[in-house]
């Protein structure tokens, strides 16, 4: 040990050392500790290399034990061996300390034997020991070389006896074995791993690889020639005859260890073996029969995931599949491709009934179901809860299915349906649907569905269009085509034929007037839409004679209905309904969903008992399984009934007595007798529900990079997943843009708090509480009166053209110095509700987020803006809103007292024909209200809109029909025999705004005959019920009488009462029509 | 129109300004009974959801307590403002002297929103509230309520936390509690009973049989169903319930002219108080527009649903044959429309009056806490009865007297006995 210091030493002194030696000698005296000090380093350094030498030459040990010892051993080599951990990697296998993760610094080198680089040694240090020192020397990571040659050398050495052996024991490789077969059976094979072999050497750098092949003119290094962009690259040929094959191998055998070849070999192999699945995916020409087959013969030759392949092989075969089966949209398929495996399109083709020579796809719906549930499982491992998520069983029929069953009917005329005159698709719809439901199906989809029916079984089933354009992303698709609910029960043939019956009404619904409506103002009617259709069962539980999941509901990423100023957007909305979630999809009117942000499940809409009860569920939609149908049913007697058998009951309703609502053990509650009321206080407080849909929803639009609505179940123990698709954006949850520099003087108010999105097209009114004449108001029967006057002029200006902006809290109980006292009737026509939040006098009035009436207003698609006019980043234009003419004495002469508190503006007559837009956008977080020209119809609002160029179809026909139909009225109309003097006209066809569903709004001055009006009101009614048909078979709108007639006699006019003031009015005044003389 | 906004409790000084006036109060009465006796402001930190403090501003006013321990409610509510709150305890202490139960007034508050609230904050503010004021609260001082926006849970944690300050069971520290936790029976019923109560006195001093009369209600929630119940009972006929109809966003009048029948209108009720209209028409009930009821001949009017229902506009609507207006509401009628009534010589049940059967029942609620000894409802609406029917007697035999309006009349005997309380003690 001492000789071999002493040599090195005297070695380094010949070598001039390193710098650092040098400089030690320079130093003199004063530093021999250092010398010293370095002298015990080396020392260390040797004693290492000696034992591993030592180790090697162990004949007894195998290779494994060999590396474990010397990864030990090489730390005490270092000078911190405390902090130090070594790591050997060889051959893939890894010796040594696995605390690597936690290194701060390390050190590595390359083992490269025979074969090429193997492995590597890597030394790493654990902590910083000392900031003063370097963390490794020079010599050091020489040290680590030379441990890695000795392996490389040691191992290498090893390998070829062991080749030897095997060589005499088996006289020619294994390997070799399977070449040969190769090159008897398959040539083309032969020479396709030669060449991959070939390239595996000389990119890893096997020794003497590249000079070797280089004799033979192989290019090994490609290189792009700096020829210029402009010209071609220069071709390098590859020689591709049999003897170079033979060199590959022979000089393989030579430089590669047997299992290294094996292993390589069974990978080029099994990627050759899915390179059919690659032409079935990549040739269009092959139907979906024998995608779905190539599916799964590549699973079945290697089970459960199929043939293992390289990553790239991998990923493409994905996009493939997706492409195929799915969908082209390239947003899609880069969020399926990080989610989706091969497995995941065999368990799909497994539920595919795919009929003849189909090339189609899954759909929309379908398509949006199937990634995210397997989002949600690729992310349960961090989220726990999102492995609870289930999805219900599906079974689909492909987009082109349609196609082949019109095909196998000859109903291919059907598809010049969209062409025809929107009345006439209309008129012809009923038989167009019986036409579906008389034809036959092929006899291969019938197979397919009955084997569908059986896997299912005999709980209800749902069958829902999943059609191409459904759901995609940038379309909002939703709801036009039809999803029909089966009972399921019965005979297996009775199932079979309701399900048919139900596949051809779905199919149907492709040529309905109202999706061909909107495909055309969409500009889609020439995209070739096909219809998939996805069979599902419904989640739910048999109770009594129904069948119903505990709840459902609908839940969106981005919550475009803030109900407190302390809800962010991101908080999300859950609307929730016990049983089917149809009630919480749309918007019924008479009934309300509960609603939750899951970001912030505690700031509920309401927190009053009463409020609590008033606004809970108070029906419900169930399947009747007893009569087959899907039906709707008063969840008050339903559960006084049922109460007992129903899942989850216990954390669906609370208990309403003695002014408190509270959740009940379940073993307590007694539902006959109990108030019950539907709070879902026990799934949000006891369970994970809220969270989990709170996960679900944070996942899914982070990975499809938008914000999504989900469609959930929830069956008492688990949530289930329905349905996914990006947050649809329909006209009125879209954002507008918000433009820049209009002048000041356009603009009524701007503001950037609690802005939802949206659009409000056509301001023809503005109601203007002024905050000072308000709060100056001594008694409170005049602010009484302000109600009052809200009330009245909710009933009189154009329903949803007007806006209602004043101070502080509307419809506040108690304190009606708080804000406006009105109730949710006297607003209930506004088209946008206003809270300034304007200082008066010494206080701010708070803003109320309209919550009096919260629930009514987001039914009612009413707007709800706070406005904050102290803010100096906002505009409120006072000087239009106090200046312009106040309309309030003409409308309402008595009230005219209050005309200084209470403002009405004729936007039109104050601002040179003029109207209002109010303009909001969430992501922003802006909203402005400006003046502009008005389009001159009902609610042309292309132009504003972000995501939609598309021209909207021309919205005057509207009124000018109407306007139309009422003078030939008023032609027909004999003023003799009905007692008429005068017909007006009032209202949304006089202003030219009247929309799809507007009806006829007449005024009759009449002479006040008993006998002779109701002559008048028969004939009427008749008109109205007539022109309701025709409006029917125009727009698709029925409304039960189109005509909304007025009586007026002279004494009316005399007083000015109620619609009187409507003849000559100075804002938006009756017109007279002429009448028959 | 006046330059000074408006201001609840100025109008209640000026009100009993005019009563002092009447009752020819000294100075020194005058001044203590035209202002609170005690007041407290206070903050009320609390340790809010996501980890931040709030403060929120809590009051309490005991504006007279020498006829007996304050009572009145807390409101929570985002503008309240002490002056809100005094005009509201000076009118409990008129109304509990009234009812001449003895009791002060009083009345408290939070200045917060509970819609934008967690439950846990909300304990937070309750518990918060008491801590402030647990001292001078109590069964023997100061007994709260609940009011607008706070409920029989906010009392339920107000009084665990006095009584941990306090360190016993003392239930008759706050009112309004459910009956399994130290609440009254009755008490549903006690406002419309207690209105029926002082109606059958005042027809027997108009020497009307009551079964040979007949009535219209305004209002269908818990006062106008036990008004209807105890009235029927009495042997009058009512024929015409105006309500409130959540679902159509108006209110309607439900007719039948031999009469309702409670039983099956309660039976065609959904839980929002929404009387169906098509079971109801089935049942041969008429159904007319809301403001229906006042119009009908009857003998008897009984606003039991809002304020400000009879007013100058509809007062004239009114028929001749009416002779009793029975306010159970809280100030339905406007004063224009007061005065008219009063000129027409309609005998007027004022609500001061007529509703006080609530704040006797939480008396009540008080004396059985207190005693920890609960009564049968038998019992509880019986010492009811004799309550309201000598409270009524009061008013009655002093207006008639002294030729006042029983609204006059009703706030003279309040305030006098209020200041005569005061002058017991030697106050003033």
């Amino acid at each position: 040990m001492l000789s071999a210091l002493t040599a090195w030493l005297v070695h380094a002194a010949t070598a001039g050392g390193s710098e650092r030696y040098g400089l030690v000698e320079a130093m003199g005296e004063d530093s021999r500790p250092a010398v010293s000090n370095d002298l015990s380093e080396r020392a260390k350094e040797l004693a290492c290399l000696y034992q591993i030498d030592e180790i090697f030459a162990d004949g007894s040990l195998d290779v494994d034990t060999a590396l474990q010892s010397v990864a030990k051993r090489i730390p005490a080599a270092f000078r911190q061996p405390d902090h130090c951990r070594a790591r050997i990697t060889l051959f893939g296998k890894s010796y040594g300390s696995e605390e690597a993760e936690r290194a701060t610094k390390s050190i590595s080198a390359h083992i490269v034997t025979p074969e090429g680089r193997s492995g590597s040694v890597e030394v790493f240090c654990l902590s910083e020991p000392d900031t003063d020192r370097i963390p490794f020397l020079v010599e050091e990571e020489r040290l680590v070389q030379a441990i890695a040659r000795r392996i490389a050398d040691a191992v290498g050495w090893r390998n070829i006896e062991a080749r030897r052996r095997d060589g005499e024991e088996t006289r020619g490789s294994r390997w070799r074995t399977i070449v040969d077969l190769l090159l008897r059976t398959d040539q083309r094979l032969y020479a396709r791993i030669a060449r991959k072999l070939m390239y595996h050497m000389c990119w890893n750098d096997v020794p003497g690889a590249r000079e070797f092949f280089s004799e033979y003119g192989v290019a090994v290094r490609h290189e792009i020639t700096e020829s210029g962009d402009n010209y071609p690259q220069a071709h390098v040929t590859e020689p591709d005859d049999l003897t170079l094959t033979e060199r590959v191998f022979a000089f393989a055998e030579e430089k590669l260890a047997e299992r290294t070849m094996l292993a390589l070999l069974q990978k080029w192999l099994q990627e050759d073996k899915a390179s059919f699945a690659f032409r079935t995916l990549i040739n269009l020409d092959h139907s979906l029969e024998d995608v779905a087959e190539a599916v799964r013969r590549f699973i079945s030759l290697n089970p459960p995931y199929g043939l293992s392949v390289s990553e790239t092989t991998d990923r493409a075969l994905r996009v493939l599949l997706t492409r195929r089966l799915i969908t082209n949209q390239l947003q899609y398929i880069s969020a399926a491709r990080q989610h989706l495996t091969v497995r995941d399109f065999y368990d799909l083709t497994a539920q595919l009934i795919i009929p003849k020579k189909s090339h189609g796809v899954i759909g929309g719906k379908a398509a949006g179901l199937f990634l995210a549930t397997r989002i949600l499982r690729s992310h349960s491992a961090k989220r726990p809860r999102l492995a609870q998520v289930a999805a219900p069983r599906t079974w689909y029929l492909p987009s082109d299915s349609l196609h082949y069953f019109m095909h196998y009917n000859d109903m291919e005329e059907m598809f010049e349906q969209k062409y025809k005159p929107i009345e006439e698709v209309r008129k012809e719809y009923p038989r167009v649907i019986q036409l579906f439901k008389g034809a036959r199906f092929p006899p291969d989809v019938v197979q397919g569905l009955s084997m569908a029916l059986d896997n299912l079984g005999e709980d209800p089933i749902i069958v829902r269009s999943s059609s191409r354009l459904e759901d995609g992303f940038g379309s909002a698709f939703s709801g036009k085509y039809k999803s029909l609910f089966l009972a399921n029960q019965g005979t297996k043939n009775q199932r079979l034929s309701a399900l048919l019956d139900a596949v051809s009404e779905v199919y149907s619904s492709l040529f309905g007037p109202d999706p061909i409506q909107y495909r055309a103002e969409r500009g889609l009617l020439e995209v070739r839409e096909e219809m998939g259709v996805i069979i599902q069962r419904v989640v739910g539980t048999r109770v009594g004679r129904y069948y119903l999941p505990a709840c459902a509901g609908i839940a969106f990423s981005n919550n475009e209905f803030r109900w407190s100023p302390r809800l962010q957007r991101e908080d999300g909305l859950i609307r929730m309904v016990p049983g089917l979630g149809t009630r919480a999809v749309d918007r019924i009117g008479d009934d309300y969903p509960v609603l939750i942000a899951p970001g912030n499940p505690s700031i509920r809409v309401n927190n009053d008992p009463d409020e609590i009860a008033r606004y809970s569920p108070a029906k419900m939609d169930v399947i009747d399984l007893a009569s087959n149908s899907f039906v709707t049913v008063r969840i008050k007697e339903f559960l006084a009934e049922h109460g007992d058998s129903l899942p989850g009951l216990e954390r669906i309703v609370s208990v309403y007595a003695e002014g408190r609502i509270q959740r009940k053990a379940r073993l307590t509650l007694d539902p006959a007798k109990d108030n019950l009321v539907v709070t879902f206080d026990g799934l949000i407080h006891d369970n994970e529900f809220v969270a989990t849909l709170k996960d679900l929803l944070e996942v899914l639009s982070a990975e499809l990079s938008t914000p999504v609505d989900v469609e959930f179940a929830y069956n008492g123990d688990k949530l289930w997943l329905l349905q996914c698709r990006p947050q649809s954006r329909s006209a009125e949850t879209a954002p507008s843009a918000i433009p820049q520099n209009i002048p000041q003087d356009d603009v009524i108010f701007s503001a950037n708090r609690y802005v939802s999105n949206g659009l409000v097209p056509e301001i023809t009114h503005i109601v203007y509480v002024d905050a000072n004449k308000y709060a100056a108001l001594v008694n409170s029967r005049d602010m009484q009166r302000v109600s009052e006057i809200i009330g009245s002029l909710n009933a009189i200006l154009p329903k949803r053209r007007f806006i209602l902006m004043g101070p502080g809290r509307w419809g506040s109980r108690g304190d009606i110095r708080l804000g406006v006292g009105a109730t949710y009737a006297d607003i209930s026509n506004t088209a946008v509700l206003i809270e300034v939040a304007e200082k008066t006098g010494d206080y701010l009035p708070d803003v109320s987020f309209g919550t009096h009436f919260f629930q009514d207003l987001v039914e009612a698609s009413i707007r709800y803006l706070p406005l904050y006019p102290g803010d100096p980043n906002v505009t409120f234009n006072q000087r239009f809103l106090r200046r312009a003419d106040n309309e309030l004495a003409d409308l309402l002469p008595e009230y005219a007292d209050l005309a200084d508190v209470v403002r009405v503006i004729d936007v039109p007559k104050s601002a040179d024909g003029r109207i209002v837009r109010v303009l909001f956008n969430a992501e922003l977080d802006q909203a402005v209200a400006l003046l502009d020209a008005p389009s001159r119809g009902a609610s042309k609002t292309s132009e504003l809109r972000l995501d939609d160029q598309h021209e909207t179809p021309d919205a005057d026909v509207h009124w000018r029909w109407r306007l139309d139909m009422a003078n030939r009225i008023a032609h027909a109309a004999d003023p003799e025999r009905f007692g008429i003097k005068a017909l007006y006209i009032i209202g949304s066809v006089n202003n030219a705004t009247a929309g799809p569903a507007s009806d006829i709004d007449l005024i009759v001055h009449h002479t006040g005959e008993a006998e002779r009006l109701k002559d008048l009101r028969t004939w009427f009614d008749a008109w109205s019920v007539c022109l309701d048909e025709m409006n029917y078979l125009r727009t698709g709108y029925r409304t039960g009488g189109l005509l909304d007639v007025h009586v007026l006699t002279d004494e009316d006019i005399a007083r000015r009462t109620s619609y009187a003031v409507k003849i000559n009015a100075v804002t938006d005044p009756a017109q007279e029509l002429s009448l028959r003389h | 129109m006046a330059a000074e906004p408006y201001n609840a409790f100025a109008i209640a000084q000026a009100h009993f300004d005019r009563v002092a006036e009447m009752l020819e109060l000294d100075s020194g009465t005058r001044t203590l009974l035209r202002q609170p006796m005690r007041e407290y402001a206070f903050s009320i930190p609390v340790r809010m959801q996501d980890g931040r403090s709030e403060v929120f501003r809590g009051f309490r006013v005991q504006y007279n307590d020498a006829r007996g321990p304050a009572k009145g409610g807390i409101r929570f509510h985002p503008l309240e403002t002490l002056d809100g709150i005094r005009a509201l305890a000076a009118a409990m202490a008129w109304k509990c002297a009234v009812a001449d139960i003895p009791l002060g007034g009083g009345k408290g508050g939070v200045v917060c929103d509970p819609h934008n609230l967690t439950p846990n904050e909300l304990e937070g503010i309750c518990r918060g509230w008491v801590r402030q004021v647990a001292r001078d609260i109590g069964p023997y001082q100061d007994v709260p309520a609940p009011d607008v926006m706070t409920t029989s849970q906010h009392m339920l944690w107000m009084l665990d936390e006095y009584e941990t300050l306090a360190g016993g069971r003392f239930p008759g520290a706050f009112t309004g509690k459910p009956v399994s936790m130290g609440g009254s029976l009755g008490r549903r019923e006690a406002t419309g009973f207690g209105l029926v109560f002082a109606l059958r006195e005042a027809l027997l001093r108009l020497h009307v049989k009551p079964e040979a009369t007949t009535a219209a209600v305004q209002g269908f929630g818990s006062v106008g169903q036990a008004a209807i119940a105890m009235y029927h009972e009495l042997g009058g006929t009512v024929i015409a319930v105006g309500c409130w109809n959540q679902a159509d966003q108006k209110s309607y009048t439900f007719r039948r002219v031999e009469g309702i029948d409670l039983d099956e209108l309660v039976s065609m009720t959904d839980r929002f108080g929404d009387i169906s209209k098509s079971r109801a028409e089935e049942a041969g009930y008429e159904v007319l527009p809301g403001e229906a009821w006042l119009e009908q001949d009857v003998d008897i009017l009984i606003p039991a649903a809002l304020e400000n229902q009879i007013t100058e506009q509809n007062v004239g609507r009114i028929p001749d044959c009416v002779r009793v207006v029975a306010e159970g509401a809280n100030g339905p009628t406007t004063p224009e429309a007061d005065r008219e009534l009063n000129r027409r010589g309609v005998y007027i049940i004022p609500d001061i009056l007529g509703n006080a059967g609530g704040v006797t029942c939480s008396y009540f609620e008080q004396v059985q806490s207190n005693t920890n000894y609960f009564w049968e409802k038998d019992e509880v609406i019986g010492k009811l009865n004799v309550k309201m029917t000598s409270a009524f007697l009061d008013v009655a035999e002093f207006a008639e007297k002294k030729k006042l309006s029983m609204r006059d009349a009703a706030y003279v005997i309040g305030v006098d006995r209020v200041a005569r309380a005061c002058r017991d003690r030697g106050w003033v």
